[in-house]
C-alpha cells in the first residue's frame, strides 16, 4: 500500500491507510505530543480509539477541528494538525464542509463489527432479517484488527450479504427509546484531499430498528498510581498493538503490569516484536492460563502480588524508570525502562445500554460492569454481555494503597488532571455519591466523558472509605452515561437546516416580480411579503410615504397571495360560522361578504378576516396570514371533537388562489379595463359583494373589501394565473400610474382607519370589547367566547382599550411597543420626574405607531387603561431620557363616514 | 384559454441511471371530504365509477381515457385527493345539493415533484422521517410528512419512482431542499 504523507507540528510523518495518526506519530519516535491543560505535564498517547484521554490535536488542514484524538484521526494525504493543550480554538471562518442526515428503518441494527458484532449479524441474516451494520474503525475486526488478524473467512463473506449494509467510520452516539439510534458517520476526512466536494463530511443517522444488537467491545483501563500520566506509560493493549501491528519500534524495554491475563498476552506480542520485557507484575496471587504458560515459556519474568507505585523520567518528562511494590512486604524495588504497558482490567463500553435506562451490573468474576441483557427488541453480545472470550481471571484492583503526596500525581482523569488527591478532598468534603465526586472533582467532564477514568474513580472510592465500611462496585454503581457517546460537530447536528434550508421560505406566485421590481421584504411567518417598494435612492420613510398617496389619491396594487383561505360546504356551515364568529353569518346573503372575529373559549380575539357567501352551502373564509393553519386547526377541532354532527367540511386552499388587492379612487376605472363582463358600478357592485368574472378567459372572483377605507377591489384567481393577471394589470395600469405597496404601507392605510390587526395590536388579552369592536359582538346567537364575557375580570373597568393617539406634526415617531404613562406625573424628592424611577404605574403601551401622510403628523394605536373613557387626555411616553406627548382619540383617524369606499 | 404557471415552472434535473428529479406541473387536483361508509360515499364512487380506497395511506391508480393514469390518494378516513381526473369535478358537482360531501378544485394549492431512479428511495430518506421500506411503504402508499420542515404529501408510484406533492408556496423551497440532498447522484 502506498504511504500517506502528513504534517504534525510542523514535522513530516509517514502513515499506512487507514491508520491512527497516534500509531504514525509513535513509529516517527513522538512521545511526549502535548502538555497537559492545568498542570502542564507532558503527556502522549495511552489508548487506541476514542477512549484515549490524552493525545488532543487541533487540525489544521480541511475543517481545522480542534480537540480530537490522534488516536481516531485516520491519516490521510495532505493532513496537518498541531499538538493542542486545553481548549482549543474554533476556525474563525464559516464551516463550509458539507453535513447532511439520513433516515434508516431496519430489521436488525448490530453496533460493533468484532468478532461478537459479526456473528450476532451472521445470526440475523440466516434469520431472514435485514441487517444494518456500523463499526467507527474503517475495517471490521473489532479487536482483530488489533492483533492485526484478518477475519474468519465465513465473517467475511457475511459482509457481501445481499441482506447486509455495513457502514465502516460510523459511531452510535445515543440509543432512545423504541430503538431510535443515532449514529454519525464520517465520509471524507480519511480521503483527505481526494475527497469530493459535494460529499457530507459526516452523516448523521437516525436509525430505528426492530431489534439492536449491541457488540459494542471494551476498553482497556489504567491503574492508578504516582506519577502515572508520563509519556512511555500506555495501556498494554494500544502498546502492542503499536509494536506489533503499526510497527512502532521505539521501545528497548518494557515493563508489564497488570491485573489480569490480558497483560500476559500483550507481553508476549510485545516480545515477539523484539521489545526486552523486564518483568510481569501481576497484582494477583496467582495466574493460570494459555498466555501465563506462554510468557514462562517465553523466558518473561513473572512476579506476583507486586505492581508499580511510582515513575521516574528524563528532563523532558518522559518515563524512563518504573518503582515496584510487593503489595504483602510493602518492598519496592526499581526499574528502568522505557515503556510501562499497564493492563487495569477492561471495561465493557455500556453507554449506549444505559442511555434507555438500563443499569449496568457489577460482576466480580470480570472486575467489570457488564450490560447482560435479552429481550426479543434489544440484546447485547460480547465482551459487554460478559463474553470475554479469553482465560481471564482478572482481579478486583485499581492501584496500590497510595500516601498523600503521591495522591497529588496519581491521576485518574489526565484530560481533566484529576487526581487521587482531588477524589480524596471531595471524600473529606463529605460527598459520597460517584456523581458528586464526578462535579466536584471534574473526572469525566473532558471530551471522553470518562471513558476511561469512570473505572478509576469507582475503584478509587473504593478504597476511599473515610471511616465507613469499604464498598464494592457494586455499591457505588457507575457515573450516568449520556449521549453523545462521542462528541459530535454542532455542524452535522445542524446538517443541511442551516442558511436558506434553515426554515422554509413560503413565497407567492408574484414573488420573482417583487424580487424584480427592487422589493425589500418582510418576513410574516415564513412568508415572505414585500415590505415596500423604493425607487432608486428612495428611503424607505419616501417609498412608503409616495405609496400612501398613491392608494389614496390615484390607485395602488398589493400582492395579497399569502392571506388564509378555507373553503367552507355543507348544510350546516352557516350555524358553523355563526358559533365560530362572534357575529352572524348565516344571514349573510349570497354573494355578499362580511368581516368576522373570532374569540377563543376565554373570550380572547384569536383571528379575524373577511368571509363570502359563495352558495347556500358554501363559503370561503379568509384568515390573517399568520393564522391560517391555526384557524384551519381550530375549526377542525371543534367540528371533530364537540360537533360532529354539523354537516360541514373545510378545506384549505390558501394556496390555491392568489389574491390581488387594487386599491384607490382610480381603481374601477382601471380594473374596468381588465373586467369587462361584470359591471363594476357602486350601484350594481356595492361594497361587501363578491362577483364572478372573467379576465382573457380566466375565472376570477373580485370581491369590494377595503382594508384602507379607499374604494378597493381583491381580484382572486388561481394561483397559476396570478402572474399573467398581475402582469396584465400592469400594462393597463401605466396611464393610471398603477404603484405597488408592500405591508408598511398597508399598515399605514388600515391605522389611519383604526382597523386592528390580531397580533400587532393584540397581545392575547382583548376582547372584542377591549378593541372597541362590541358592535360585532351579536346579542342574539351563541358562540365560542360569549360566556366569557360575563366573567368579572373581562366586565371590570380600567381594563385596557383600543385608542389611537395623535402626536403634533413634527414630532418624533413613537417607537412601537412602547409604554404610555400619565403626563406631568408626580416629581419625586430630588424634583426629578417620577416615571424615571419607576413610580408612575404605566398605563398602556402604543401597538402601531406611524406617521400618516394625509394627517401630516405621526400618529399611533396604543391599548390604554379605560382608554376609550380619556378622549383627550395628553398622555407621555418616556423613550429613553426624552419624553414624548400624544392625545388620546378615536381609533378611526380618518374618514369616519365611509365616504371613500364607494 | 391562457395557460397557467407552475411554481416550479417545469424544472427538472439529474438523470435517470441514478435519480432524475422533475417537477409534474398542473396536475388536476380535488379534495374530497366524504363520511366513510355513507350513502354520500357511495354517491360518490356511483358518479365516479370507482370505489375509494378505503384505508389511510392507500393510493389506486385508475386507467382514464386517453391512456393516461389517475390517482385516488386516502389521506384520512373521511379525505382523499383525486389527481388527475378531470371530468370528477363536473361529476360530483351535483352531488353537494343532496349529499353532505365535499369536492373542492385544489389544482393551485399543491405541485409535484417526482424522484425516479435506483437512488430516488436514498435521497427521499435525507428528507423523510417515516419507514420507506418496501414492506412499510409499498408502491400504491401514500403518506403525509414533513420535507425540510414543509408539509408535503409522498406517493410511492412505482418501485423506483415517488411523487412529492408540495404546497405552492413552499415548492421552492422544497425543490432546493430535494436537489440538496441528491447532490451526491445527481
Amino acid at each position: 500500500m502506498s504511504e500517506i504523507h502528513f504534517y504534525f507540528d510542523d514535522q513530516l510523518y509517514k502513515g499506512q491507510p487507514g491508520e491512527p495518526m497516534a500509531a504514525a506519530l509513535l513509529r516517527g519516535g513522538l512521545l511526549s505530543i502535548t502538555n497537559s491543560t492545568y498542570h502542564g505535564r507532558p503527556r502522549g498517547v495511552i489508548g487506541l480509539g476514542v477512549e484515549e484521554p490524552n493525545a488532543l490535536v487541533q487540525l489544521v488542514s480541511g475543517t481545522k477541528e480542534s480537540m480530537r484524538p490522534a488516536t481516531v484521526i485516520e491519516v490521510a494525504e495532505g493532513l496537518t494538525a498541531r499538538s493542542l493543550t486545553g481548549i482549543g480554538a474554533l476556525p474563525e471562518d464559516a464551516e463550509e464542509a458539507r453535513y447532511d442526515k439520513t433516515n434508516r428503518y431496519v430489521d436488525t441494527l448490530v453496533v460493533g463489527a468484532g468478532v461478537a458484532g459479526l456473528t450476532a449479524a451472521a445470526e440475523e441474516l440466516r434469520a431472514g432479517r435485514e441487517v444494518l451494520l456500523i463499526d467507527d474503525q474503517p475495517t471490521p475486526g473489532g479487536h482483530l484488527r488489533h492483533l492485526g488478524l484478518e477475519l474468519p473467512s465465513a465473517l467475511g463473506d457475511m459482509l457481501s450479504h445481499k441482506n447486509l449494509t455495513y457502514i465502516s467510520r460510523c459511531t452510535a452516539t445515543g440509543l432512545y427509546d423504541q430503538n431510535y439510534i443515532v449514529a454519525i458517520e464520517r465520509r471524507s476526512d480519511h480521503l483527505g484531499n481526494a475527497a469530493p466536494v459535494n460529499r457530507a463530511r459526516i452523516r448523521v443517522w437516525h436509525i430505528r430498528a426492530e431489534r439492536v444488537i449491541l457488540a459494542s467491545g471494551a476498553f482497556q483501563r489504567p491503574l492508578i498510581f504516582a506519577n502515572n500520566d508520563r509519556p512511555g506509560i500506555m495501556l498494554s493493549h494500544a502498546a502492542a498493538t503499536y509494536v506489533a501491528v503499526h510497527g512502532v519500534k521505539i521501545f528497548k524495554q518494557a515493563v508489564v503490569v497488570t491485573i489480569d491475563n490480558q497483560g500476559y498476552r500483550d507481553a508476549l506480542r510485545l516480545h515477539n516484536a523484539g521489545v526486552n520485557v523486564l518483568g510481569i507484575y501481576d497484582a494477583r496471587s496467582t495466574a493460570s492460563g494459555a498466555s501465563v504458560d506462554a510468557a514462562k515459556a517465553a523466558g518473561i519474568p513473572i512476579h506476583f502480588r507486586a505492581t508499580v507505585l511510582d515513575t521516574s523520567s528524563n528532563a523532558e518528562g518522559i518515563l524512563n524508570g518504573v518503582t515496584i511494590q510487593d503489595l504483602d512486604t510493602k518492598e519496592i524495588v526499581q526499574t528502568a525502562t522505557d515503556l510501562l504497558a499497564v493492563s487495569g482490567g477492561w471495561t465493557p463500553i455500556v453507554d449506549l445500554a444505559t442511555h434507555i435506562g438500563i443499569k449496568p451490573t457489577w460482576s466480580g468474576q470480570h472486575a467489570a460492569f457488564l450490560v447482560n441483557h435479552t429481550t426479543d427488541k434489544l440484546r447485547t453480545a460480547g465482551m459487554l454481555a460478559g463474553d470475554f472470550g479469553g482465560d481471564d481471571d482478572p482481579a478486583v484492583f485499581f492501584g496500590p494503597v497510595l500516601d498523600a503526596e503521591q495522591a497529588r500525581t496519581a491521576y485518574i482523569d489526565l484530560q481533566r488532571d484529576s487526581t487521587l488527591h482531588d477524589l480524596r478532598r471531595g471524600v473529606g468534603a463529605g460527598l459520597h455519591s460517584i456523581e458528586h465526586i464526578k462535579r466536584y472533582t471534574t473526572i469525566g467532564t473532558a471530551h471522553d466523558q470518562g471513558k476511561t477514568s469512570g473505572m478509576l474513580t469507582i475503584g478509587a472510592l473504593c478504597q476511599v472509605n473515610n471511616g465507613e465500611p469499604a464498598r464494592s462496585p457494586a455499591d457505588i454503581g457507575t457515573l450516568t452515561f449520556r449521549p453523545p457517546y462521542v462528541p459530535i460537530p454542532f455542524a452535522a447536528l445542524a446538517g443541511r437546516e442551516r442558511g436558506e434550508l434553515s426554515d422554509p421560505i413560503r413565497i407567492t406566485p408574484l414573488h420573482q416580480w417583487h424580487v424584480e421590481a427592487g422589493a425589500v421584504f418582510e418576513d410574516v411567518g415564513q412568508w415572505k411579503r414585500p415590505w415596500y417598494f423604493p425607487k432608486p435612492g428612495e428611503s424607505m420613510e419616501d417609498a412608503v410615504k409616495r405609496e400612501c398617496i398613491a392608494a389614496r389619491e390615484g390607485v395602488a396594487v398589493m400582492d395579497a397571495s399569502t392571506l388564509g383561505k378555507i373553503d367552507i360546504r355543507g348544510a350546516d356551515a352557516g350555524v358553523f360560522l355563526d358559533r365560530i364568529y362572534t357575529n352572524m353569518f348565516s344571514t349573510l346573503p349570497e354573494g355578499q361578504c362580511r368581516y368576522g372575529l373570532m374569540c377563543k373559549a376565554d373570550g380572547i380575539v384569536f383571528d379575524d378576516g373577511v368571509t363570502t357567501r359563495l352558495g347556500k352551502n358554501h363559503y370561503l373564509m379568509t384568515t390573517t396570514t399568520g393564522g391560517a393553519a391555526r384557524v384551519l386547526a381550530w375549526l377542525e377541532e371543534w367540528l371533530q371533537t364537540e360537533w360532529p354532527e354539523l354537516e360541514v367540511y373545510c378545506t384549505s386552499v390558501t394556496e390555491h388562489i392568489s389574491t390581488i388587492a387594487l386599491v384607490g379612487p382610480k381603481s374601477r376605472a382601471l380594473l374596468g379595463e381588465l373586467v369587462k363582463d361584470i359591471d363594476l358600478s357602486a350601484a350594481a357592485f356595492p361594497f361587501m359583494h363578491s362577483r364572478e368574472a372573467t379576465i382573457d378567459g380566466i375565472p376570477v372572483r373580485i370581491a369590494r373589501i377595503s382594508f384602507s377605507g379607499e374604494l378597493a377591489f381583491e381580484i382572486n384567481v388561481n394561483w397559476g394565473h396570478a402572474r399573467y393577471l398581475w402582469e396584465k394589470l400592469w400594462k393597463l395600469g401605466r396611464p393610471y400610474d398603477l404603484t405597488a405597496y408592500g405591508t408598511e404601507t398597508m399598515h399605514v392605510l388600515r391605522a389611519e382607519k383604526g382597523y386592528v390587526i390580531i397580533g400587532q395590536d393584540t397581545d392575547g388579552t382583548q376582547t372584542p370589547y377591549d378593541l372597541n369592536m362590541g358592535w360585532i359582538v351579536s346579542k342574539k346567537k351563541e358562540f365560542i367566547g360569549k360566556r366569557s364575557f360575563q366573567l368579572p375580570y373581562l366586565k371590570a373597568a380600567g381594563r385596557q382599550q383600543l385608542v389611537g393617539l395623535i402626536q403634533q406634526p413634527g414630532e418624533e415617531l413613537i417607537p412601537e411597543g412602547a409604554y404610555i404613562t400619565v403626563l406631568n406625573a408626580t416629581q419625586d424628592d430630588q424634583g426629578a420626574p417620577a416615571d424615571r424611577h419607576g413610580k408612575t404605574q404605566h398605563t398602556g403601551f402604543v401597538t402601531s405607531a406611524y406617521y400618516s401622510q394625509t394627517l401630516g403628523a405621526p400618529f399611533a394605536l396604543a391599548l390604554v387603561a379605560d382608554g376609550l373613557n380619556r378622549m383627550g387626555e395628553v398622555v407621555s411616553i418616556p423613550i429613553g431620557k426624552k419624553v414624548l406627548q400624544a392625545t388620546i382619540c378615536d381609533s378611526v383617524f380618518i374618514d369616519k363616514e365611509n365616504t371613500k369606499r364607494d | 384559454m391562457i395557460a397557467k404557471q407552475s411554481p416550479l415552472q417545469g424544472k427538472h434535473t439529474g438523470t435517470a441511471a441514478t435519480v432524475a428529479i422533475r417537477e409534474l406541473p398542473g396536475l388536476f387536483t380535488l379534495d374530497l371530504r366524504v363520511a366513510p361508509g355513507s350513502v354520500a360515499q357511495l354517491a360518490v364512487e356511483q358518479a365516479l365509477g370507482i370505489t375509494l380506497p378505503a384505508k389511510t395511506g392507500q393510493m389506486q391508480t385508475v386507467q382514464v381515457a386517453g391512456g393516461s393514469e389517475a390517482h385516488i390518494l386516502c389521506l384520512a378516513p373521511d379525505w382523499w385527493l383525486l389527481v388527475g381526473l378531470k371530468d370528477a369535478e363536473q361529476k360530483l358537482a351535483p352531488l353537494h345539493n343532496q349529499y353532505h360531501c365535499s369536492v373542492v378544485d385544489v389544482s393551485g394549492q399543491r405541485t409535484t415533484i417526482e424522484l425516479e431512479g435506483p437512488n430516488a428511495r436514498e435521497v427521499l430518506a435525507h428528507l423523510w422521517e417515516q419507514d420507506l421500506r418496501e414492506k412499510s411503504f409499498p408502491v400504491g402508499s401514500v403518506s403525509q410528512g414533513l420535507i425540510a420542515k414543509a408539509p408535503v404529501i409522498a406517493c410511492h408510484m412505482a418501485p423506483l419512482r415517488y411523487r412529492v406533492m408540495v404546497r405552492s408556496s413552499f415548492a421552492v423551497h422544497v425543490w432546493k431542499a430535494i436537489v440538496d440532498a441528491g447532490v451526491e447522484w445527481v
